[in-house]
């Protein structure tokens, strides 16, 4: 009987000790996401929202969208864009794309996303919006996911020695070990989490966003959310309403569904609205791939 | 030769506005860049814009038809290939040259207007004309500075060509504009000179006065004092065509849109 215990009885505690362990993981992965900021939170702008929605990528995802829209980059079929003469926009991120897309002369979105994604102008909307409380910068919430799974690498530890030892006497340590399994996969789920963290609040903001924009976009011409931007801000480039357009951006960057958003924990919403004024050719909607379900019908 | 169909107005067709070009209204023909293309496999957009009945006229920059050396049959074999390929009503070049003794100058150099020049892009016309399938337009191009002891005016140099080669002409308004403010030359004397039923198309560019020079960039807008050449040439005769050529810093698709329908109003007032 090493250190006094029966393999059964020490197999009791262990699972004692595993619930609590879990118990206290799962507390502080709730307080993560609870936010800790009591600010009111104002309405947010495009950008904001594109951010809460998909993080740093989908911001600049947005920001391609609005600029294709109102004509101040165009996109071929060889799967590039350029900005053209045409460039007016003061927005701070669709001046990053702009000077983005003038540095090179064959850029792909695939190339673009990522490299804007880093820009001032990016990582300043995440600041704020983490400030409002509706998002938990990425490395608060790794660091806090770690001390909340420190008891669970505690009992793990523990596990592990009385099982070499279990075996170096010769006891049996079946049960042991595939606790020590079950454990250790407590441990990666525990501490698993997206790239992008949204708050309770974060949440909650989103999915009102995402009521009003669709009842919006039906019903009166209020443009804050509304075009091909706004459907790109919920649901990505793979959303784009242009058909052609479309299928020339993701074309370079492999498949529509390459650009992951945040984790958030309300499942993953219909990403397309329910109409939407922005297609420039009513058959440029629905049909082709990436597009989640395919876009609503055509405005005209 | 019976005259030329009935184009109306066009854009250049350039790979990086493709789509854009695929949905401008009112693009009734396009053309395209012959060097550009390759036999076999013609890009996608191109073979929409036929899918749709849109002609689609290949225009060559390389024939090099005033240069003293004998044409390049493979190149006007190329020439002659794409047109095939597209289908094209006719193929068009530069009254110019781009080479000189092996080396390539990268533009579209003036020819002397004199007699024995005349003879020489005469008998290369012809060498080309009998190589390829159809007819055969040439344009007339812009020039910063002029040879001496030319005989010819411009206008006249082309009546010739026409009369001896019985080739089409294909007459830049931009190109005219930036002689007269460049070199001094009259448009309206030119339009005179020229057999103005042997027209093909027209082409309209944009450009920019740098300072006492103006430059045919086509990156820029058109200006309107080309439209105002236009205006005089439709006052002639109506052109079969009319073509904006764009080739850099391309702007809005609304901004194409309307300097179209800007080319399109000048061609309907008079016509109308």
């Amino acid at each position: 009987m090493p250190w006094g215990l029966s393999g059964p009885e020490f197999l009791q505690l262990y699972w004692i000790g595993l619930a609590l362990a879990v118990l206290v993981a799962i507390v502080v992965r709730v307080r993560v996401r609870a936010g800790h900021s009591s600010q009111p939170v104002r309405s947010l702008d495009m950008d904001e929202l594109a951010y809460l929605a998909g993080g740093p990528r989908r911001v600049v995802e947005t920001s391609i969208a609005r600029l294709l829209t109102a004509g101040e980059l165009r996109t071929s079929r060889r799967g590039t864009v350029q900005v053209t003469s045409t460039t007016n926009s003061l927005n701070k991120v669709d001046r990053a794309v702009i000077t983005d897309s003038q540095r090179y002369t064959n850029r792909t979105v695939n190339l673009m996303v990522p490299a804007v994604s880093k820009d001032g102008a990016v990582t300043e909307i995440g600041r704020r919006l983490e400030e409002m409380g509706l998002v938990v910068h990425p490395d608060v919430a790794k660091s806090a996911l770690r001390k909340g799974s420190i008891a669970l690498w505690v009992l793990l530890a523990v596990g592990v020695v009385r099982l070499v030892n279990g075996l170096a006497i010769g006891a049996p340590v079946g049960y042991l070990a595939l606790l020590l399994l079950l454990t250790g996969a407590v441990i990666f789920i525990l501490t698993r989490r997206g790239k992008n963290l949204r708050t309770r609040k974060g949440n909650v903001v989103l999915s009102e966003a995402r009521t009003s924009s669709s009842s919006r976009m039906a019903t009166s011409d209020d443009a804050l959310y509304a075009g091909a931007a706004g459907l790109v801000l919920f649901g990505g480039l793979a959303v784009y309403p242009d058909l052609a357009v479309r299928s020339s951006l993701l074309a370079s960057s492999g498949s529509g569904s390459s650009y992951s958003g945040y984790s958030g924990d309300g499942g993953s919403y219909s990403s397309c609205s329910s109409s939407s004024s922005s297609c420039s050719s009513g058959s440029s909607c629905g049909g082709g791939g990436g597009c989640g379900g395919g876009c609503g019908g055509g405005g005209g | 030769m019976a005259g030329i169909t009935d184009l109306g107005v066009g854009i250049g067709w350039r790979s990086e506005i493709d789509l854009t070009v695929e949905r401008l209204p009112g693009v009734d023909f396009v053309e395209v860049v012959a060097e550009n293309l390759h036999i076999g496999h013609l890009p996608e957009s191109v073979t929409l814009l036929l899918e749709r009945g849109i002609p689609v006229l290949p225009h060559a920059v390389s024939l090099s038809l005033g240069g003293a050396d004998p044409v390049d049959l493979n190149r006007v074999e190329h020439l002659g290939k794409i047109a095939e390929a597209v289908g094209a009503p006719m193929v068009s070049d530069h009254v110019c040259f781009v080479r000189a003794g092996g080396l390539d100058s990268g533009h579209l150099m003036p020819v002397p207007r004199t007699k024995d020049a005349l003879d020489v892009l005469v008998a290369n016309v012809r060498l080309a004309q009998q190589n390829l399938p159809v007819p055969l337009a040439l344009e007339n191009v812009a020039a910063l500075l002029e040879w001496p002891d030319g005989e010819l005016t411009e206008g006249q140099f082309l009546a010739e060509l026409v009369e001896r080669t019985d080739c089409w002409l294909l007459v830049d308004v931009a190109n005219l504009y930036a002689n007269a403010r460049n070199i001094g030359t009259d448009p309206e004397r030119f339009l005179d000179e020229i057999p103005l039923e042997r027209l093909a198309y027209v082409h309209v560019a944009g450009g920019e006065q740098h300072g006492d020079v103006y430059h045919d960039t086509h990156a820029h807008a058109v200006l309107p004092e080309v439209l105002g050449v236009l205006d005089e040439l439709c006052s002639r005769v109506t052109p079969p065509g009319v073509l904006l050529e764009r080739d850099d810093n391309y702007p809005s698709d609304t901004e194409i849109a309307s300097e179209l329908a800007a080319i399109r109003a000048v061609v309907d007032k008079r016509r109308g």
